[in-house]
């Protein structure tokens, strides 16, 4: 199979500041990376070099099998890049932004609105861009973002901060896209979001990558299940118990559990990616 | 949600864990119950009237929350083994709560042993028949046995237990020999099969 991404040895300091250190991962067409880290992991940096708006100060980025720092007018029109930032003209309606990326990027011909009913916001294209929330301004942002029909899609915590209507709105998206072959780099510290939507995840803390696989393999290799109890206390509260499962303890722990407690529901429950990721590093993804 | 306890229930909770330190039902006195419950032995005789109706009530309570227990179980999804260790266990640890003076009563007194009747109809069955398809569906229960003779099976089970209540319990204090009726009752007799089927001649052709 293709790859879509290859980095090598990547790396880039801010002064002093290591902020990637020498990764090397690539990523298959079609196929959605999760690209998770807390703030300040070197995710963003990360994204900025392998689309060719930062220069590498080590290593070498491929997209699409070209070198980007030496191809970037070439690959760039293959690929569409969501920041979480918005830079979108406030002043100009939805349309007109769309339009106006379209002509850029020479997509003709062009159905604004119907690119707009796949984010959400049909009817809503003719309403300037600043009477838009928070949640709208993210949907036009993907929106823009894939108007090219991208081979490579790169979104950079595209539900940060986001309702749960427009989050799900651009999950599908991403999953539409993936369906017409884009490969899709994703950048978030939603663990639940990655799970659900990567083929591989991976982990970045302090400028390197610390793991790299499907989420079930490592579920498998880090991750323990879990029993989670409710149990009723004796105010008639409710109170968490967890119990370890697959050891050779669980079955006299299950037991213990249910003659000193009063169990009101148990049910197993998989090692969450979060889990893991305080597993390896030791800390988590929200700080 | 929050809520006190009522006399009542506070009574029950004060015998249970008395009979449960002394290993011995008979050894403790109404009176010491109702020291325990913080209330006046009058308190006690007001709700239960005789000693009898306190350990009919008690073996009611206890019945009840090991079928919270048992519910609890079969509703997770606890893998299937655990599950059965589980629903296993409670009902070892409410057996021994009991103690003989309490199992008795499932055959003696009435009121008990009619409360005992329905909960069987209602609740343990439906119990049953629910990890029974479970266990078909994961292949640890054999499929192709009629839930209508596993049913009747059950039955015999229940009405022989009433039935030698006295050596039952017996058993049920000695580890192995519990052991050994557990595994009769799941496993059967055989460890190496045989083929039976002949006894009942040749299978007639359906016309």
């Amino acid at each position: 199979m293709n790859q879509a991404i290859t980095a090598e040895e990547l790396t880039y300091r801010y002064d002093n500041l290591l902020a990637v250190d020498h990764i090397s991962f690539s990523v298959a067409e079609g196929e959605i990376l999760g690209f998770l880290g807390p703030n300040g992991a070197g995710k963003t940096t990360t994204v900025k070099m392998l689309t060719g708006q930062i220069k590498p100060k080590e290593g070498r980025a491929y997209l699409l099998g070209m070198d980007i720092t030496r191809n970037v007018e070439k690959v760039q029109g293959q690929l569409g890049i969501c920041f979480e930032v918005t830079n979108l003209y406030e002043q100009m309606t939805a349309v007109e932004n769309l339009r106006l990326f379209a002509r850029l990027f020479g997509v003709h011909p062009f159905d604004a609105e119907a690119l707009l009913e796949r984010v959400g916001l049909a009817g809503r294209g003719k309403d300037r861009v600043e009477t838009y929330s928070k949640g709208m301004k993210q949907r036009l942002m993907v929106a823009r973002s894939i108007l090219n029909r991208p081979k490579v899609l790169f979104l950079d915590e595209p539900t940060a901060g986001l309702d749960p209507t427009s989050s799900e709105a651009i999950r599908n998206i991403i999953l539409e896209e993936r369906e017409r072959g884009a490969t899709v780099f994703l950048t978030t510290h939603d663990m639940m979001e990655a799970d659900k939507l990567s083929h591989r995840v991976a982990f970045m803390n302090q400028g390197k990558i610390v793991a790299l696989d499907t989420p079930h393999n490592l579920k498998q290799k880090y991750g323990k299940r879990a029993l989670k109890a409710k149990v009723l206390n004796t105010n008639g509260g409710l109170e968490d118990r967890e119990v370890v499962m697959d050891s050779p303890e669980t079955p006299r722990a299950v037991q213990e559990l249910f003659s000193r407690e009063k169990v009101v529901t148990i049910h197993s429950e998989e090692a969450t990616l979060e889990d893991i990721f305080i597993n390896i590093t030791g800390r988590g993804l929200v700080e | 949600m929050s809520r006190r306890s009522t006399k009542k229930e506070r009574i029950i909770a004060a015998a249970v864990q008395l009979w449960r330190e002394t290993h011995n039902v008979n050894k403790v006195s109404l009176e010491d119950i109702a020291r325990q419950a913080g209330v006046s032995p009058t308190t006690v005789y007001n709700n239960f009237g005789t000693r009898d109706g306190l350990v009919g009530e008690v073996v009611k309570h206890l019945t009840r929350e090991l079928l919270d227990k048992q519910w609890t179980a079969v509703k997770s999804d606890l893998p299937f083994p655990l599950k059965m260790q589980t629903m296993l266990s409670v009902k070892t640890a409410t057996m021994q709560d009991m103690q003989t003076e309490l199992l008795d009563k499932f055959s003696t007194d009435p009121v008990v042993s009619k409360y005992l009747d329905e909960i069987y109809q209602s609740e343990m069955k439906p119990m049953m028949t629910a990890i029974i398809e479970e266990g078909k569906q994961q292949g640890y229960i054999n499929a192709d046995l009629p839930d209508e003779v596993i049913m009747l099976y059950l039955d015999m089970m229940k009405a022989g237990g009433t039935a030698y209540a006295g050596e039952l319990q017996r058993i049920a204090s000695d580890r192995r020999l519990m052991t050994a009726l557990i595994r009769i009752f799941y496993y059967g007799l055989f460890q190496k099969e045989f083929d039976f089927t002949g006894a009942f001649g040749t299978e007639k052709e359906a016309t």
